[in-house]
């Protein structure tokens, strides 16, 4: 266990506790919403602000967050106005933003040795600027989510019906956007933007095997992101492997797990669903 | 008489250009009439009711819903939609989806309250299905569902109903018991119910609107087989599914 004694590891053990707690909250939302791809998009379209922020010179989760907010409003914005167009849109921004921080790292001069951790992300290296960052974020999306917790499971569950009982359909799909646009910018530190889209998802669509409303499956994502993050830095630790992967495969191994085990209904009851019409 | 609950003038729509799916419909609407617009599929049937609901706006004539704008009156109505295009995965209880229907009244932070845990409970107790309140919807038969989604309407208290074929999905006994509720909702509230389940519509509703780009209104004891000739423009195949026709030469 003397690796809690590390500084570095203590600080990679509290951000993704930090992460998981955001991923915990946000990610049932993408899942239920089936908007996972989105989430992917904006987080490679992130890439841009981190691009901008080395040839600036200023922190690049900053840059990560504003990308983000900017690429989740302009595919919101143009799925609403251009509908059955939002696919097209979620590929275009994901390849966008990935070309402008291309462009801005070839224009930094000198050698951007901690760039790959922005892409495969690296636990290890969360220094305490990135600490306060996450909480300050995690903050913001706790207030949101208690706020508005009811009006997201409203225009998850049925858009129209919302619609025609006079919710603000348009801007709270926008806001929760946005929130997921700010979980990513913490997720960035742990897996980077390449992998974010396992982690926002993985914690969530595991605890939705065998769990049916969305304030439990919140509490098990967060326990579930939890384990992942913790397992994956031991497990890099151990076997001298990067941290970004090895939270990947723990992830997909115990999700993959649960999957598996709902095949047998000894080992996870899953409620039966009743024939469509003719009982 | 009283004043109709709603107007429609001159009324025509076009998804796009000059390919109208919905041309000059007049229509009336009054506060105990319990009315079933039947057509064949693309006739303008879930446009038309898209069109009251203030979800689309038309190209040309007025409607005035309860004397408003069709955007304004949306507090007066319940809507049961289609519900094929509902996520049965989506982890919410069969409570939380009664409650989303007056969401729409509350502030952000403002907690459900008694009271309006008191309306969910009357409204699911109306339709008879309180003992599955704490039930994820994806665990319910295509019946119960359905109620789930009149509970979630009536609990607005509307003075108009809208359903949107209703019955496609549930089974001979629930449909039964289906019509027994909507003649219980019509005393306090009208009802528009949209349906290519001709046969059973006839029996249950007092009046009946045939909508095929045009509409022509009827009471339901007049309607003839030239009419639905000229709403189904002779389709044999839909008319002859459900429909037997010694029904309506008896009326």
């Amino acid at each position: 266990m003397e690796i809690l004694t590390y500084n570095f590891f203590q600080n990679a053990f509290l951000i993704g506790i930090l992460a998981s707690i955001a991923c915990g909250i946000i990610g049932p939302f993408v899942v239920a919403k089936r908007i996972s791809f989105l989430g992917g998009s904006i987080a490679h379209s992130s890439f841009g602000g981190i691009g901008l922020a080395y040839f600036l010179g200023f922190n690049p989760l900053i840059g990560a967050a504003v990308f983000s907010i900017l690429s989740a409003l302009g595919i919101g914005a143009v799925s609403k106005k251009f509908k059955n167009r939002e696919d097209a849109t979620i590929g275009a921004m994901w390849s966008l933003g990935m070309a402008i921080g291309l462009v801005f790292i070839y224009l930094t001069p000198g050698y951007s040795a901690d760039l790959f951790s922005y892409l495969f992300g690296n636990i290890l290296m969360t220094s305490s600027a990135d600490i306060i960052l996450a909480v300050i974020l995690n903050i913001i999306i706790i207030t949101s989510v208690f706020a508005f917790y009811r009006w997201f499971t409203a225009i998850i569950f049925d858009e129209e019906f919302a619609e025609v009982t006079n919710i603000a359909v348009f801007p709270i799909y926008l806001f929760l956007l946005c929130l997921v646009a700010l979980t990513i910018v913490i997720l960035i530190r742990i897996v980077g933007v390449i992998l974010v889209i396992a982690l926002l998802t993985l914690p969530a669509a595991t605890a939705q095997t065998f769990n049916k409303t969305f304030p439990r499956i919140i509490l098990w994502s967060i326990l579930f992101g939890c384990l992942f993050t913790t397992a994956g830095i031991f497990l890099s630790y151990h076997l001298n492997l990067p941290s970004g992967p090895m939270i990947i495969f723990t992830a997909v191994f115990v999700y993959a797990g649960f999957l598996v085990g709902n095949l047998f209904p000894v080992i996870a009851r899953k409620p039966q669903r009743p024939k469509q019409s003719r009982d | 008489m009283s004043n109709p609950i709603i107007t429609i003038k001159n009324l025509s729509f076009a998804y796009q250009r000059e390919n109208n799916i919905l041309e000059d419909i007049d229509l009336e609407v009054f506060g105990n009439d319990f009315l079933g617009i039947i057509g064949p599929n693309g006739g303008g049937k879930t446009t038309l009711l898209k069109i009251i609901l203030g979800l689309l706006k038309p190209d040309e004539g007025d409607v005035l819903v309860f004397d408003k704008k069709p955007k304004e009156a949306r507090d007066l109505i319940g809507y049961v939609p289609q519900f094929l295009e509902i996520d049965l995965d989506c982890p919410v209880s069969v409570l939380d989806i009664v409650l989303m229907g007056i969401l729409g009244r509350k502030k952000i932070f403002q907690k459900y309250n008694d009271q309006d845990l008191k309306l969910a409970e009357e409204a699911l107790k109306f339709v008879d299905i309180y003992n599955l309140k704490n039930k994820q919807i994806g665990e319910l038969s295509g019946g119960q569902r359905q109620r789930v989604y009149i509970a979630r309407a009536l609990i607005r208290k509307p003075k108009l109903l809208i359903l949107d074929e209703p019955t496609a999905s549930i089974d001979e006994k629930s449909e039964k018991d289906f019509w027994e509720l909507l003649k219980e909702i019509n005393k306090n509230s009208a009802i528009i119910i949209v349906s290519h389940d001709i046969g059973v519509i006839f029996k249950n509703v007092n009046k009946i609107a045939c909508l095929n780009k045009q509409l022509y209104c009827h009471d339901a004891t007049e309607i003839t087989s030239e009419i639905l000739d000229k709403t189904y423009k002779c389709d044999i195949e839909i008319l002859g599914h459900g429909l037997p026709h010694r029904v309506l030469k008896k009326h």
